[in-house]
């Protein structure tokens, strides 16, 4: 099994975005708690965590891409400017945190 | 987690930001302007250093940084936030918020980072330049927010 570094940052930057533009986690944690959850819980469980989710969800959706997709479906253009992926992710985030 | 053990993680946290900022910095002063050959003044010697010996302990340097960071988070959180909050500091937690954000996205980088300092051909110039600015941002509002709150 070939790891494609390429795939991981693209896969993984977009699904950090994408998890944080539709607010969806993999997974909430509840400090107060010390409790995770798949699921949003009540207020009454105090403050919720989304970072680790977001996290997870990029490091999952980079790790299968990284993984599954082969290296040739990249196109070019896009693997000459691999570094300007993330660059935009940063952009993106910056963006969505004044919305 | 006890405070004692929160301080002396943030403490920790601390050190090995300052180790990965002087690594990461030095790579990218060496990348950006190498010295000419013969001059043996101070800074020439600081950026005639040897740029891809940094790119494994840089590497191992932030995810050791980030999985530190990820254990005080909580702390920040239930402490720290509140009263930055209550203290109107908007822009101190919003920048947090980035910081969160874009120390996500630089792990994101690390491996086409690596890739691109080890194979030959490949420029790492905007990788390694993002990594450098991620990093410096990363540190200086966490030393921001150490000022203001402790966490």
């Amino acid at each position: 099994m070939r790891f494609s570094a390429d795939w991981f940052t693209l896969g993984a930057s977009m699904f950090y975005v994408g998890a944080l533009l539709l607010e969806l986690p993999l997974v909430h944690y509840y400090p107060l708690n010390g409790r995770w959850s798949l699921t949003l819980l009540g207020p009454d469980e105090g403050t919720v965590m989304h970072w680790y989710g977001l996290t997870l969800a990029a490091l999952l959706g980079g790790l299968i891409s990284a993984f599954v997709l082969p290296e040739q479906w990249l196109p070019r253009r896009v693997r000459d400017h691999i570094s300007a992926i993330p660059l935009l992710a940063m952009v993106a985030c910056a963006l969505i945190l004044t919305q | 987690m006890t405070p004692i053990i929160s301080l002396l993680l943030l403490l920790f946290h601390g050190l090995v930001s300052v180790a990965l900022l002087g690594a990461i910095t030095h790579q990218l002063v060496s990348l950006l302007a190498p010295a000419p050959a013969g001059n043996n003044r101070f800074l020439s010697r600081y950026r005639r250093t040897h740029a891809s010996a940094y790119s494994r302990a840089v590497v191992a340097l932030y995810v050791f940084n980030f999985v530190l960071g990820s254990v005080l988070y909580p702390e920040y959180r239930l402490d720290a936030r509140y009263a930055l909050e209550e203290m109107q500091m908007h822009t101190v937690v919003s920048a947090f918020e980035l910081k969160e954000h874009w120390s996500a996205i630089g792990l994101c980088l690390l491996p086409i980072y690596l890739r691109q300092w080890n194979s030959a051909g490949s420029n790492a110039r905007l990788s390694t330049i993002l990594l450098t600015t991620i990093v410096w941002f990363d540190f200086l509002v966490g030393h921001i927010i150490n000022n203001y709150r402790g966490l």
